[in-house]
């Protein structure tokens, strides 16, 4: 090749090409999306196509919805501690995988569902299951209960899982006067239970990154993409 | 390029491995052994492309080129799927059996803890199988469903004492449909014989205790029933007084 | 000199060009060297990650008391330090070499250059520690932390611009098909790097427009990074140790253009069905089914160029290495291709079918091919011969073996782990329970390539620290019964 000024230009552009289509594009396209009600009202307005302007419907709840305190913290937790390379957190549309089927979540995951996230935690893989919707799976005291014996050791409540164990975030302790309340409940016999007169208390960590877990949940319509039910 | 700057080079100090190869530069510039058995340079020959090739990479982009067409959703923010078609109305949902649903909700919600199987974790998470707690009356079991149950309970002979939680709309909020389905499913799998739960039942409870905020007690379950809602399946005539000494044998099969 | 070069092709069978390539070769000499140790240095720790990776995704309760050991990070630590520790390094010395000899440009400053190595080796290794301490980002192909991050940059700029340098002072008309590689990709590298740092990591995206990002540019490591270096290698080195030229330069430029163009799209494909307008993701599996044709092509033209010779190839360690590259390149490629389509994605995405997929690319193509580079350069650089046949053969057997059973396994056991995925009947639990044994054979396959990896870094070392009774040795270590022939 001996026309340089060619090979330059095409090095360049060849970038500059997708650089502009995926990301500058998609960066416009998708970039500026905001909350939004579940669904939105006609207007007598029209736009240029004939089609009346939709607008947000008045007093409803804007989604998504906002994180808030002690799950924010947790999901630095789930950060630092990898779980994205095992656990996706997005929701393929029905008859695309068994993604609805397996109640991964009720309805495809669409752009906007990821807006208020400072850092996107798609993954892409599925070593454990998606947990887009885990906290529509889990709720209230028993799913707290049920996902620090998890995170504590797997085994206990999921045999046979190749989940690793999280027990540094736990704190095993002696019981002094009386059993703290935020013990964990071990099944009777279980061989994972502290000795007799110790107890497992999750730190503010675990604590953190479970509130985090319930707080994941697909449990409202978008205009693009309604929950069919 | 001097012998004494390589020498110098500061990346070669302090490393007696190299130290001990500098002093061998002084061959450096000499060709040496490597060198003189090394074939030249490389060049390119001039073949010409296989026109075949050319062919087949022409069908390719024109493939390409169609699939776009055919799969881009018209470039709409919007378009998620393959095959979205722009003028097609609201996507209708799809009917299944009470059971079926049911099963899928199982699947989903409840096998974690009561096992695919229905057996549960003996002393942690009570079995459905054989129980009368889930084939006796039916308020019984919409109760635990809809408010959530905890605190100590025995099951078949076996005391648990755990959270179960509310999966109405205090809780996870499952609709009405889910509920019934997988009441339905449970009252109805692994040999447990009892009768359908319709949605308009569960309706009708959801009403009755959408203001309870607190779970139930095991004792407090079978107070105030109400009578055995109509399905068209034979029915539980009684329910038992005690909730574990009669079983099957007061479970009407069909 | 200059009178005779515009006759013909540059040939080193001139006793002038012997003695440039001789200046070329001392002028590298130690920033190379560098970059071979640190390389070779971090595919071992690389190898360690792995090996404590392999086994705790079958035996979770192994070394799982320590936070810093959990899968999460050492799996990146692995990812990391074989990424951007072996890779990298080792695309810096080969890459820069070649570059340099097809230049015909001494390197001058090369303290600079070496310095900059050294900031580039104490950036990851802050890195690396970041990453298992708990500061990993969790962003796929970033995890280095963000304290880490600008260092690698400055000196990546630093390094890169040696290659630029050395084809801006380039003597001759000719431009070979390697030279148009490397260039390319260094100055692909810095910017993809730097758009994904800044959009991702320190001035974040709105939503899933990180992912584009992120899928954008980690993709990209491999196509328009690993890829054009590991081409350019076996461009520079077929011809150059068989005596006869590339097949076709008709097909070289085709190779390369191609490449260029439909590459940089194709990364969208680890989106799909995912969360992203449909008409990107479409634009991505596009891009990587017309990835074929620049594999077809550069397949051709290699396969072209040593056809009839493989009793040579087969003989010389370089080329040994080399092929089983370039035919792995071919391979991958077309799976990967086929990866990209709706209804096979369906099946393979989420799966270890994709981890499989990874390696396939990065070590059964581009490690391999650096191997062959690195048996190549090392005798030129040190005047020496590689002391042992035996380990080199080694080398190449356990590589060979265990890369393929990895390959076989993970992608076995993920196309099942897919299909079960897929039907919402089969328990979870289920399905990871069946992949155990095909884990576990992965776990066989590691210690066939730390066996690999040990006998290529003892023949390093021992060449590198050689006693007088291997300097003194002559010949060429090949790996034929018969001695002497012209191969490597």
């Amino acid at each position: 090749m001996k026309n340089l000024p060619l090979l330059f230009c095409g090095i360049f552009f060849a970038l500059a090409f997708s650089f502009t289509g995926l990301i500058l594009t998609s960066h416009i396209q998708i970039g500026s999306l905001t909350q939004t009600t579940e669904t939105l009202e006609a207007t007598d307005d029209l736009d240029e196509n004939g089609m009346p302007v939709m607008v947000l419907a008045e007093g409803e709840p804007l989604y998504p919805a906002m994180p808030v305190g002690l799950a924010q913290q947790g999901k630095e937790v789930y950060i630092s501690m990898g779980c994205i390379y095992c656990h996706s957190q997005q929701v393929r549309r029905n008859e695309f995988g068994a993604d609805i089927e397996r109640g991964w979540g009720p309805r495809q995951t669409v752009a906007r569902d990821y807006i208020l996230q400072e850092r996107v935690l798609l993954g892409t893989m599925r070593t454990g299951p998606d947990l887009a919707h885990l906290g529509g799976r889990y709720a209230g005291d028993a799913g707290r209960d049920w996902n620090h014996l998890h995170l504590y050791n797997p085994q206990i409540v999921s045999k046979g899982s190749t989940m690793p164990p999280f027990a540094f975030l736990y704190d095993v302790r002696q019981i002094t006067s009386k059993p703290s309340e935020e013990a964990l409940t071990f099944p009777p016999n279980s061989e994972y239970a502290p000795e007799a007169g110790y107890e497992v208390v999750p730190t503010r960590r675990a604590k953190a990154l479970v509130e985090y877990l319930l707080s994941l949940k697909i449990n409202y319509s978008l205009p693009e993409a309604p929950i069919l039910e | 390029m001097s012998e004494e700057e390589h020498i110098t080079d500061p990346s070669v100090k302090g490393r007696g491995s190299l130290e001990k190869a500098a002093m061998q530069d002084e061959h450096m510039q000499d060709v040496h052994a490597q060198l003189m058995r090394e074939k030249e340079e490389p060049q390119e020959g001039f073949s010409p492309v296989p026109i075949f090739l050319m062919f087949i990479f022409a069908a390719l982009c024109f493939w390409g080129g169609v699939y776009l067409v055919e799969h881009s959703g018209g470039y709409r923010w919007d378009a998620y799927s393959p095959d979205f078609d722009p003028n097609a109305g609201a996507p209708k949902p799809v009917e299944i059996a009470l059971f079926d649903r049911g099963a899928k909700v199982y699947r989903n919600q409840c096998a974690q803890c009561h096992q695919a199987d229905g057996n549960g974790v003996l002393g942690v998470y009570p079995p459905l199988v054989a129980s009368s707690w889930v084939t006796g009356h039916p308020q019984v079991v919409s109760r635990i469903l809809i408010n959530g149950l905890n605190g100590p309970i025995l099951v078949k002979g076996s005391k648990y004492n755990g959270n179960m939680p509310a999966f109405g709309s205090s809780g996870l909020a499952l609709s009405d449909k889910d509920i019934a389905g997988v009441i339905t499913y449970i009252r109805q799998e692994w040999g447990n014989s009892a009768s359908d739960v319709t949605v308009a039942t569960i309706a009708d409870y959801s009403d009755l205790y959408a203001g309870r905020s607190v779970p139930w007690q095991a004792a407090d379950l079978k107070e105030g029933l109400g009578p055995v809602p109509e399905v068209t399946a034979p029915l539980v005539e009684e329910l038992p007084a005690d909730g574990e000494d009669a079983t099957e044998d007061s479970v009407t099969s069909y | 000199m200059s009178a005779d070069q515009k006759q013909g092709p540059y040939s080193s069978n001139s006793e002038a060009v012997r003695l440039e390539l001789s200046q070329i070769d001392a002028s590298i000499r130690s920033a190379a060297l560098f970059f071979v140790i640190a390389a070779i240095t971090w595919l071992l720790i690389g190898t360690v990650f792995a090996l404590l990776v392999a086994v705790k995704a079958h035996q979770p309760n192994f070394a799982s008391t320590f936070e810093f050991l959990t899968f999460g990070r050492v799996r990146s630590a692995h990812l990391n330090a074989m990424a951007l520790g072996w890779a990298s390094n080792i695309i810096f010395a080969v890459g820069l070499w070649i570059m340099a000899r097809l230049c015909r440009a001494p390197i001058n400053h090369k303290g600079i250059l070496f310095i900059a190595g050294v900031f580039w080796n104490i950036g990851l290794t802050v890195g690396i520690f970041g990453i298992l301490r708990g500061d990993i980002t969790s962003v796929e192909w970033l995890e280095i932390p963000k304290y880490a991050t600008p260092l690698l940059a400055i000196s990546y700029a630093l390094i890169g611009v040696w290659g630029v340098m050395a084809f801006r002072f380039r003597k001759g008309d000719h431009v070979y098909v390697s030279q148009w590689y490397i260039l390319a990709a260094l100055f692909w590298f810095p910017w993809l790097y730097v758009v994904a740092q800044v959009m991702i990591i320190w001035f974040p995206a709105r939503g899933v427009v990180q992912s584009v990002t992120n899928w954008w540019f980690a993709h990209n490591v491999l196509g328009l990074w690993f890829t054009p270096m590991a081409l350019a290698t076996a461009y520079y080195l077929i011809p150059k140790v068989l005596g006869r030229p590339i097949y076709s330069y008709y097909l070289s430029v085709l190779g390369f253009w191609a490449l260029a163009i439909f590459y940089n799209w194709a990364g969208i494909h680890h989106l799909i069905g995912g969360p992203i307008p449909v008409w990107l993701i479409s634009a991505g599996i596009v891009a990587s089914v017309m990835m074929v044709i620049p594999v077809v092509v550069v397949g051709i033209n290699h396969h072209m160029s040593v056809v009839g010779l493989y009793k040579e190839v087969w003989r010389s360690p370089t080329l040994r290495f080399v092929v089983f590259g370039a035919i792995s390149y071919t391979l991958v490629s077309l799976i990967g291709s086929a990866m990209a389509l709706r209804t096979v994605s369906e099946i393979t995405h989420f799966t270890h079918f994709t981890v499989g997929h990874a390696h396939h690319g990065v070590y059964a193509f581009f490690t391999m091919i650096m191997f062959g580079g690195v048996y190549y350069m090392m005798p030129r650089l040190l005047k020496r011969e590689w002391p042992s046949s035996f380990l080199i053969k080694l080398h190449f057997w356990a590589c060979a073996l265990g890369i393929t059973i990895m390959i076989v396994a993970l992608q076995v056991g993920g196309w099942i782990q897919g299909l079960e995925m897929n039907n919402a009947e089969i328990p979870f639990l289920e399905v990871v329970q069946n992949t155990i044994p095909w884990l576990k054979a992965r776990s066989v396959s590691g210690l066939f390539l730390t066996v690999g990896h040990i006998a290529f870094a003892a023949n390093f070392f021992w060449m590198l620290f050689a006693a007088g009774a291997v300097r003194a040795k002559q010949g060429p270590t090949l790996l034929g019964s018969n001695e002497g022939g012209s191969a490597r």
